[in-house]
C-alpha cells in the first residue's frame, strides 16, 4: 500500500501534471480500448527489508517509475520533473488515505525518500514506445488502524 | 500520529550565543546537505565504578560522570560555506555581486590561533515532530574536522564535523546562557510545549 499512498500523494500534488488513471497508474499499464498499452507513468513495487524485530517501523520499498510516452524526449522531461519533485519533497510526516470509501485504509508515517537510479531504457511496449525506469527507496513506518 | 520518529533526524542547527543566551546566531544543516546514512552520532557514556569481591567483579556508573563524552555530526557540505559557517571561520566575500557561496575558511592564520572561544550549543530536530520530542541537543561544543576531507571525482564530499562537547559544570557554565546541562534527549521543557525557531535559535511556545 505505500506505493499506492505515494502514488495518491504525487497525484494530488500535481507531479509533472500527470493525472491519475489517465496518464498515471499504479502497480500497471493498463490496455486502451485497441488492445494497446496506454502511455504515461506507472509505479511499480519492489519489496525490500523490513525490521529484524517485525516491528512495523523503518520499512524499506523500492518504488520503480516507469515512464513511457511517444514523445522520446517528454519521457526523459517527465522522469526529470519526478526526480526533482523527490529532491524537493525528501519525505512526509504521515501518508494516509483510503480506496473505496473506507474498505482499505492506509497509515504511513516518517516516509523517507531516497531516489537510487537514474533512468534506464528498458525496452519497448507493444505500441513502440520506448519504456524508461527509474527507481526511489521509501523507508517508512506502517501504523496499524 | 506517530511523527516523533528519533530517526528521522533531518536539521540540525548550531546555535551561538555572545550575551549570555538574550540573542542567538544559527547555522542550519539542513536536508539538502544531510547524506542518507548516520547524521549524528553521541556518545554518553558515564564512568564504571569496579567493585570486587569474593564472589563477581561488577561496574556500575558513575552518576553525573561521563567517560568518554563525544559526539560528531555528518553532512554533506556541497560548497565550503556551509562547511565555514559549521565551524564558525567563514570569511564572506564582500565584492559587488558576491554570491552567499562566495567566501572562503582560512587554516593557520597566526592571527586567530585562539579563536573566540564560544561554544556551540547543536540540536538535532526532526522535521515531523511539532515540537521537540526528537530533539538531540549537546549544549557546549567545540567543533572541529579532525578527519581527512576527500575531495574526489565521484561521490559527494561527506565530512565528519567532530563536535567536542564539554560537561555542564555549575561553577563555569552557570551564567554562560546555554542550558544547565551536558546533553540532551527529547523535550526542551516538560511543563509546555516548544520547538526550536531554527532562524533565531530560541524554543518558542507551541500552542496545541
Amino acid at each position: 500500500m505505500i506505493t499506492l499512498a505515494l502514488f495518491n500523494q504525487m497525484a494530488a500534488d500535481g507531479v509533472a501534471n500527470l493525472t491519475k488513471n489517465k496518464d498515471f497508474f499504479w502497480e500497471e499499464l493498463p490496455l486502451q480500448a485497441n488492445g494497446k498499452p496506454a502511455t504515461g507513468v506507472w509505479l511499480v513495487t519492489r519489496g525490500g527489508t523490513t525490521s529484524p524485530t517485525a516491528r512495523p517501523l523503518n520499512m524499506h520499498t523500492t518504488v520503480d517509475f516507469y515512464v513511457a510516452f511517444p514523445n522520446k524526449a517528454q519521457t526523459e522531461v517527465v522522469h526529470g520533473q519526478i526526480l526533482d519533485y523527490f529532491n524537493t519533497t525528501k519525505g512526509y510526516c504521515e501518508l494516509s488515505g483510503s480506496v473505496s470509501g473506507t474498505d482499505y485504509e492506509y497509515d504511513f508515517t516518517n516516509v523517507r525518500i531516497h531516489p537510487t537510479t537514474t533512468p534506464q531504457n528498458d525496452g519497448v511496449t507493444e505500441n513502440g514506445v520506448i519504456v524508461k525506469v527509474a527507481s526511489v527507496e521509501l523507508v517508512y513506518d506502517k501504523q496499524q488502524l | 500520529m506517530a511523527t516523533k520518529n528519533i530517526t528521522q533526524l533531518r536539521r540540525l542547527v548550531l546555535r551561538k550565543t555572545t550575551d549570555a543566551g538574550t540573542t542567538w546566531s544559527t547555522v542550519t544543516i539542513d536536508q539538502d546537505n544531510l547524506g542518507q546514512d548516520t547524521v549524528m552520532t553521541v556518545n554518553v557514556a558515564p564512568r564504571l565504578m569496579s567493585r570486587s569481591s569474593s564472589v563477581a567483579t561488577t561496574e556500575t556508573p558513575i552518576e553525573g560522570t561521563f567517560d568518554s563524552l563525544s559526539g560528531s555530526i555528518t553532512f554533506i557540505p556541497d560548497v565550503w560555506r556551509v562547511l565555514g559557517q559549521a565551524l564558525d571561520r567563514w570569511n564572506a566575500a564582500t565584492w559587488a555581486g558576491a554570491d552567499t557561496n562566495d567566501g572562503n575558511i582560512i587554516y593557520g592564520d597566526p592571527t586567530n590561533l585562539c579563536g573566540d572561544g564560544a561554544y556551540y550549543s547543536v540540536i538535532a530536530q526532526g522535521v515531523c515532530d511539532d515540537g521537540s520530542a526528537a530533539d538531540v541537543e549537546l549544549t557546549r561544543c567545540f567543533p572541529s574536522i579532525d578527519d581527512d576531507i576527500e575531495i574526489g571525482t565521484t561521490d559527494a564530499v561527506e565530512v565528519t564535523l567532530n563536535l567536542h562537547p564539554i560537561a555542564y559544570n555549575a561553577t563555569l557554565h552557570a551564567s554562560d546562557g546555554y542550558p544547565a546541562y551536558t546533553a540532551r534527549f527529547g523535550v526542551e521543557s516538560t511543563t509546555k510545549k516548544t520547538r526550536l525557531n531554527a532562524a533565531t535559535g530560541v524554543y518558542d511556545d507551541v500552542s496545541e
